[in-house]
């Protein structure tokens, strides 16, 4: 039984994170499939959606990905109701018992790649379909810090109200800039207004997880053009997102006894680019400008989870600890109660096997939950500029602090048209 | 006799395990066309019934058809154009379009002709025939039936929601326009209102 809570349910993915370090999405799309059937047993169904949905997309499979990114959208909904039986296991065993149900930034940035797809696919209407879907998440997860926020100040005591580390992310200016430009396109003015307003919004509400200025080509991307010209605009996106990784903690609480507290850490994977510029063939070249740390928003949103995690390891930690401990206090008991040498003989190999049973129980069961999708990107960088209708090459060169180029990611044949969406996209896997 | 019912319970097992190894896991069942299914509480079968029986109710209740024999003594053509999407949902609008289609041409008192991608086809089969098909049986050029009237509409969703619990509306509207003069002879709004809840725990 031991051995079997004990069980890992971590995945090895290095096959896959060397074709995607390399930029070979398609090799790192089909190393994953490869690994389908294992990975959805140890880990379930929603992140494998969550992993292969986002390398498809990179690997420009577009249609695939949105197979994928819906089946882990519909997972992550269906998730929302829990087990009890599982939930109670998860008092008892750990936080693996449960489904996975999905990290805030894992739903909403679903949308958000989702959206892209359907733009690469020439499909306008379902990518908004997809950004309105995106703002409604949005406005629930506003809700849901409200009924939290209002939850903690009844349950405090006086003047001293509990204080929240998270800053509350609701807003992503990087799905609002991605309607602006998209309802721009399509000729929906009023709704790029609105996003191009919500997005400022994001920026002014949440200056914890928007440091730095507002890109200065969301200024300029509502202007009309000139005669026979275009604005186009470029999303690029860097890095991965952050992992989860365990933290044990083990508190003596007696001389023979202790507690093991495993508590899962979001820990960053920081890109290396300093610096995006874009090359485009006979104009010129233009520098992306930092709209979204996709990295600071996922841990940021993790935080409105960590109380709670933390409170209910201390729990489930403290029963197993107590149980090793009854075992002991009545083996100990019942032995100085015994009526003969040979029943208290029998009652210390008993209660010394069952005491041994329990510490091991409560060590190798006590997991942290680190399940997460892997393939999120860590940040999203924009620009813009305005070009004369015609066909274009794209170099985007990019650079890490030193200056030094690398990576290059090369866009061929984009067309610059009266009509038609002028959105193009890059992935440095660094 | 112990052994004998030890038999039988072991037979009874075997049955058992039996029957329960040959049970399909999927199972369907036919539905009739009133029965009222709603899994997810997204947009489904019994919203579209909803909207298009209420929307074509109200757009042939309105006078624009009996104007028009009026005056042009002559049934009204009607063209569909879009239904635009702009809920958050991927939603099929040609289903509504078609319905709408199937019950204008059904009253015998409007005309309907294919829509712009449709007509598309029409005439490169047209143009096909004047050089491959005989010219006894090729059709002529230039004889369709110009509308007098386009119909164009939209779906819009409006959620208010709190984890567990949402108030999801679908407003779908509709409208006539004269293709001439741009005056819209016929406007119609639907909506439908669904209350989807979801349980926080489940066994």
């Amino acid at each position: 039984m031991a051995t079997t809570v004990a069980c890992t349910s971590t995945i090895d993915l290095q096959g896959v994170n060397y074709n995607y370090r390399r930029g070979d999405y398609w090799g790192a799309y089909e190393e994953l499939q490869a690994l389908q059937e294992s990975y959805t047993k140890k880990q379930g169904p929603l992140l494998y959606a969550l992993d292969a949905g986002m390398l498809a997309h990179y690997g420009q499979q577009y249609s695939e990905s949105n197979l994928l990114l819906s089946a882990a959208e519909r997972g992550i909904w269906e998730n929302y109701s829990e087990s009890i039986t599982a939930n109670i296991a998860s008092y008892l065993v750990n936080d693996n018992t449960r489904a996975y149900q999905g990290e805030d930034f894992e739903d909403l940035y679903a949308n958000i790649f989702k959206a892209l797809n359907y733009l690469h696919l020439g499909e306008p209407e379902s990518a908004m379909v997809e950004l309105r879907r995106f703002t409604e998440k949005q406005q629930l997860l506003k809700q849901k810090y409200l009924n939290l926020n209002a939850r903690l100040s009844n349950t405090s005591y006086g003047e001293v109200v509990e204080e929240y580390t998270s800053s509350q992310f609701s807003s992503s200016a990087l799905g609002f800039y991605l309607q602006m430009v998209l309802a721009r396109d399509i000729g929906e003015f009023d709704t790029a207004q609105y996003s191009k307003r919500a997005l400022e919004e994001s920026f002014k509400s949440q200056k914890m997880l928007y440091p730095f200025s507002i890109p200065s080509t969301v200024a300029e991307d509502l202007t009309p053009p000139a005669e026979r010209e275009g604005r186009v605009n470029i999303v690029a996106f860097s890095g991965l997102s952050p992992y989860k990784e365990e933290v044990v903690e083990r508190l003596p609480l007696s001389r023979t006894n202790y507690v093991k507290i495993a508590l899962p850490r979001m820990v960053r994977r920081p890109t290396v680019i300093d610096s995006i510029e874009v090359v485009v063939s006979n104009v010129g070249a233009f520098k992306l400008e930092l709209l979204e740390d996709m990295g600071t928003i996922a841990v940021d949103a993790f935080k409105m989870r960590e109380n709670h995690i933390y409170n209910k390891t201390i729990i489930r930690a403290l029963l197993k600890a107590t149980g090793s401990e009854i075992i002991d206090y009545t083996t100990q008991y019942m032995y100085t109660e015994a009526q003969c040498q040979q029943e208290a003989d029998t009652i210390a190999v008993i209660g010394t096997f069952l005491s041994f049973f329990s510490r091991i129980f409560s060590e190798a069961s006590e997991n942290a939950d680190v399940r997460g999708s892997h393939y999120f990107p860590d940040k999203a960088w924009i620009g813009g500029v305005t070009l004369p209708y015609g066909s274009y090459d794209v170099r985007l060169l990019y650079r890490n602090r030193n200056g030094k180029i690398v990576y290059e990611d090369n866009l061929k044949g984009l067309t610059v048209t009266a009509k038609g969406l002028r959105l193009w996209e890059s992935v440095c896997p660094l | 006799m112990r052994s004998k019912k030890g038999q039988i319970l072991t037979l009874l097992l075997i049955t058992l395990f039996v029957f329960a190894g040959c049970s399909s896991t999927v199972r369907v069942s036919r539905l009739g066309e009133d029965d009222q299914y709603d899994l997810s509480g997204n947009w489904n079968d019994t919203d579209i019934n909803i909207i298009t029986t209420a929307l074509i109710k109200s757009s042939l209740s309105g006078n624009w058809i009996a104007q028009f024999r009026l005056h042009k003594g002559a049934n009204p053509v009607v063209v569909v154009g879009t239904i635009i999407n702009r809920s958050s949902e991927h939603i099929d609008t040609s289903i509504i379009a078609k319905k709408f289609e199937m019950a204008l041409i059904n009253t015998n008192q409007v005309d309907m002709v294919a829509d712009i991608n449709f007509r598309e086809q029409l005439r490169g089969e047209r143009e096909e025939q004047q050089y491959y098909a005989s010219e006894e049986t090729a059709v002529a050029l230039g004889r369709e039936i110009g509308a007098d009237y386009l119909l164009q509409g939209a779906v819009r969703t409006v959620v208010d929601q709190t984890p567990g619990k949402a108030v999801r509306t679908y407003y779908v509207s509709a409208e006539l326009v004269d293709i001439e003069t741009s005056r819209k002879v016929w406007v119609g709004e639907e909506s439908v209102r669904k209350l989807i809840k979801q349980a926080k725990y489940t066994w």
